[in-house]
């Protein structure tokens, strides 16, 4: 155990520290699920393929910079410490970017991966259904066979970026008499494809974070798919746990969280009660705590160790965290808590609502909580089904 | 930065589950409740033949020059099996804490060897573990440090945990040490007890945990066993996030005390979640194990009593949230992204 950082680590740390003071947006951007807002963010992912900090871990061929996962959190801490806009390509970066390095031919890889580092590709999500939501094996939507060709009918909904991206990528059934598990494929398909109809969900805050996807007769090349047909369920796993266990939330985003929710409680010290108190200490040390589990996880995972059903624990601790210390922020607030971030007399706070509204997302997004639940109790501990 | 252990360490932790899992039962434990005995010789004669009561001393005494790292998933393990001897009050308590006082070559000697049980009375608490075999209490009234090897003067106390011999804290005995230095080295002390208090309820966690599994497998109602049901599949989950969170606290904690860093934020981070996920997992224990968890049928009771216990001592959940709130609420600490370690 060593838990002090290389001097190429400082040296990283020093150099993205200063790329970030010279180019981080001096005002926030608007949200990403406007159409306005989503164009900014594109801009930014641009302007960080740029810097190559598209997505650091990844190969230098592949416009990153070949770093460990240590790094990776170092770049993360910098990242949220000057509060840079969120990822809008968070799905390709962070998930199915780290399937594709697993999963992916060279072919696959070089076709899709610097065009995701360099912001050019935006990607949504295309895994739940109308009947297939924490039941993700209850998949309907079909891509049959077709010579070279697929062909997608059915619907995809709560897919996430799908208003405004580029390309989705998710699970399709290609064996149409298949149960279960069995028989589905993990495609990627660009969004503008002929026969796609895409319809925006006005969600908790009126934005539109996630859209349904209709598709009628979609062809498909069957390069498209990733792992072989009949291998979906595999990599949608894999990508699971990329999701849950490590990337999609950096410890660093709740440590800025909990840091800012300390220094509300400061400034509203006198109004603050000891047991709303004791919530701001829960948020810094839960922040801590998962920082430091995250990097236990990274140490383990460059031993050459893989993430498992323990990414569920992870999930569980970081959604229930974020909900905790937004709530925490809207009690010491009071009535200026529900006033809209753009309304008159908000000065900011607005943020906290938009958080929280947010963070109620949490415990349902990438496998319900119940799910995870049920995940540790059968695979962890061994509880039978 | 490389947050794992070492295979030898590894390996050591699993050596010292295996001799526990055959030498700690909870039969064994059951038996010396029954005959009112709160200390093995036998069993504190093995711990000492593999090194354990000597992991902390020197070398040059006879023990094995370790650290703190080196002991923590031990200490982990200790609680897990319940041990009612007080190997980690002994050998990673007072043993640092003997070896910053200096001159203690001969007492560091004796515990090598397994012929000396020492214990400090923690003046954040009332009472001293005291089991009445040979002994050598320290203490610390703000001057001096003191011990003393005749404890019968002590006023006996007794606690919940019927295998925890207790005695009220008594500051006679003959000076060590006085003067500059020692609130220094009293404030170190305090560190290390409440990291090692916070190890031993993760492990008393761990296996109130794992016996909830066991029971929850065996016991059935409605035709299929408790443990099938989602009631009880997702306390038990919530009490293993709880768990898992607070162990790199710990480590981290370990690993800081180690260094001879300042570590008191992070061991009364750890000593306070380790507190609250003992007695939620003892909570959540007792009801998996329905109205059997109230009796002396099922062993649950005597994990359950040691988590309270230990909860209580090296400092209160309120003096490590003082800790915590002296630290993180007055500006004294970069509380956002990029400060997380030293």
């Amino acid at each position: 155990m060593d838990l002090h950082y290389t001097d190429k680590q400082n040296d990283f740390r020093a150099e993205v520290r200063s790329w970030m003071a010279d180019n981080v947006p001096t005002s926030p951007l608007e949200s990403f699920d406007t159409q306005e807002g989503f164009e900014a963010h594109r801009a930014w992912e641009r302007k960080l393929a740029t810097g190559n900090f598209g997505m650091v871990t990844w190969p230098k061929e592949f416009g990153g910079r070949a770093c460990t996962l240590i790094e990776w959190l170092i770049f993360e801490e910098e990242y949220f410490r000057v509060g840079a806009p969120g990822r809008v390509n968070q799905n390709g970066i962070f998930l199915l970017g780290p399937t594709l390095m697993e999963y992916g031919t060279d072919e696959q890889k070089a076709k899709f991966i610097p065009r995701m580092a360099s912001g050019d590709d935006i990607w949504a999500q295309a895994w739940s259904e109308p009947s297939a939501g924490s039941d993700m094996a209850a998949i309907r939507t079909k891509a049959i066979r077709d010579g070279d060709h697929y062909v997608i009918n059915g619907q995809k909904t709560w897919s996430t970026r799908a208003a405004y991206a580029d390309w989705c990528f998710g699970l399709f059934r290609t064996d149409p008499d298949s149960k279960r598990h069995r028989g589905l494929s993990f495609i990627l398909l660009p969004l503008d494809l002929p026969g796609i109809t895409i319809r925006p969900i006005p969600q908790l805050n009126g934005q539109t974070g996630f859209a349904e996807i209709f598709f009628d007769d979609v062809h498909v090349p069957v390069e498209n798919c990733l792992a072989g047909e009949g291998e979906g369920w595999k990599v949608a796993m894999s990508t699971a746990g990329f999701e849950r266990g490590l990337m999609l939330r950096s410890p660093a985003r709740f440590q800025a969280t909990a840091g800012r929710l300390v220094e509300l409680c400061q400034q509203n010290e006198k109004r603050v009660s000891g047991h709303v108190r004791r919530k701001v200490l829960d948020a810094w040390m839960d922040a801590t705590a998962y920082t430091l589990a995250t990097y236990q996880t990274a140490s383990r995972l460059i031993a050459g160790g893989k993430i498992g059903s323990e990414a569920s624990l992870n999930k569980i601790f970081w959604s229930e965290m974020d909900r905790s210390m937004h709530r925490t922020a809207l009690s010491i607030l009071g009535a200026k808590a529900d006033l809209m971030s753009h309304a008159a007399g908000a000065d900011g706070v607005g943020n906290w609502l938009d958080g929280y509204m947010f963070s109620l997302a949490g415990p349902i997004y990438a496998g319900s909580n119940e799910i995870q639940r049920n995940i540790i109790a059968e695979r962890l501990l061994g509880l039978p089904r | 930065m490389n947050f794992t252990f070492s295979e030898d360490q590894l390996e050591f932790k699993e050596a010292v589950k295996g001799f526990l899992a055959g030498e700690c039962t909870p039969e064994h434990l059951r038996k010396m409740v029954e005959s009112g005995e709160q200390f093995s010789h036998a069993r504190w004669q093995q711990l000492a033949e593999m090194g354990l009561t000597g992991i902390l001393v020197p070398e040059a005494q006879g023990g094995l020059g370790m650290t703190e790292i080196d002991f923590i998933l031990l200490a982990e393990q200790c609680g897990y099996a319940a041990l009612p001897e007080p190997l980690v009050e002994t050998a990673a308590i007072a043993v640092p804490l003997l070896k910053a006082i200096g001159g203690q070559e001969k007492t560091l000697e004796r515990v090598a060897s397994g012929s000396l049980v020492v214990t400090v009375a923690d003046r954040r608490d009332e009472v001293v573990t005291t089991p009445k075999t040979d002994l050598m209490v320290l203490t610390f009234d703000g001057q001096a440090f003191r011990a003393t090897e005749n404890t019968s003067n002590f006023i006996t106390s007794e606690s919940i945990d019927p295998l925890r011999p207790v005695s009220l804290t008594d500051y006679s005995g003959a000076v060590l040490m006085e003067g500059d230095g020692t609130q220094d080295i009293w404030e170190k002390h305090e560190e290390r007890a409440s990291l090692m208090a916070a190890a031993g309820l993760v492990g008393l966690s761990q296996r109130m945990v794992d016996m909830s599994v066991a029971y929850a497998q065996e016991r059935h109602q409605f035709g299929k066993p408790i443990g099938s049901f989602q009631a009880i599949k997702h306390h038990l989950a919530s009490t293993m996030v709880a768990i898992e969170f607070v162990r790199p606290v710990l480590y981290q904690a370990a690993y800081e005390v180690t260094a001879g860093h300042c570590a008191i934020l992070h061991t009364s981070h750890a000593k306070l979640k380790a507190s609250e996920a003992a007695m939620d997992a003892a909570e959540v224990a007792h009801q998996v194990h329905g109205a059997m968890g109230y009796t002396y049928e099922v062993d649950l009771h005597l994990w359950m009593k040691k988590s309270w216990v230990l909860t209580a001592t090296a400092g209160d959940q309120i003096y490590h949230e003082d800790q915590i709130d002296n630290l993180v609420m007055t500006g004294a600490l970069d509380v956002g992204p990029a400060a997380t370690f030293s």
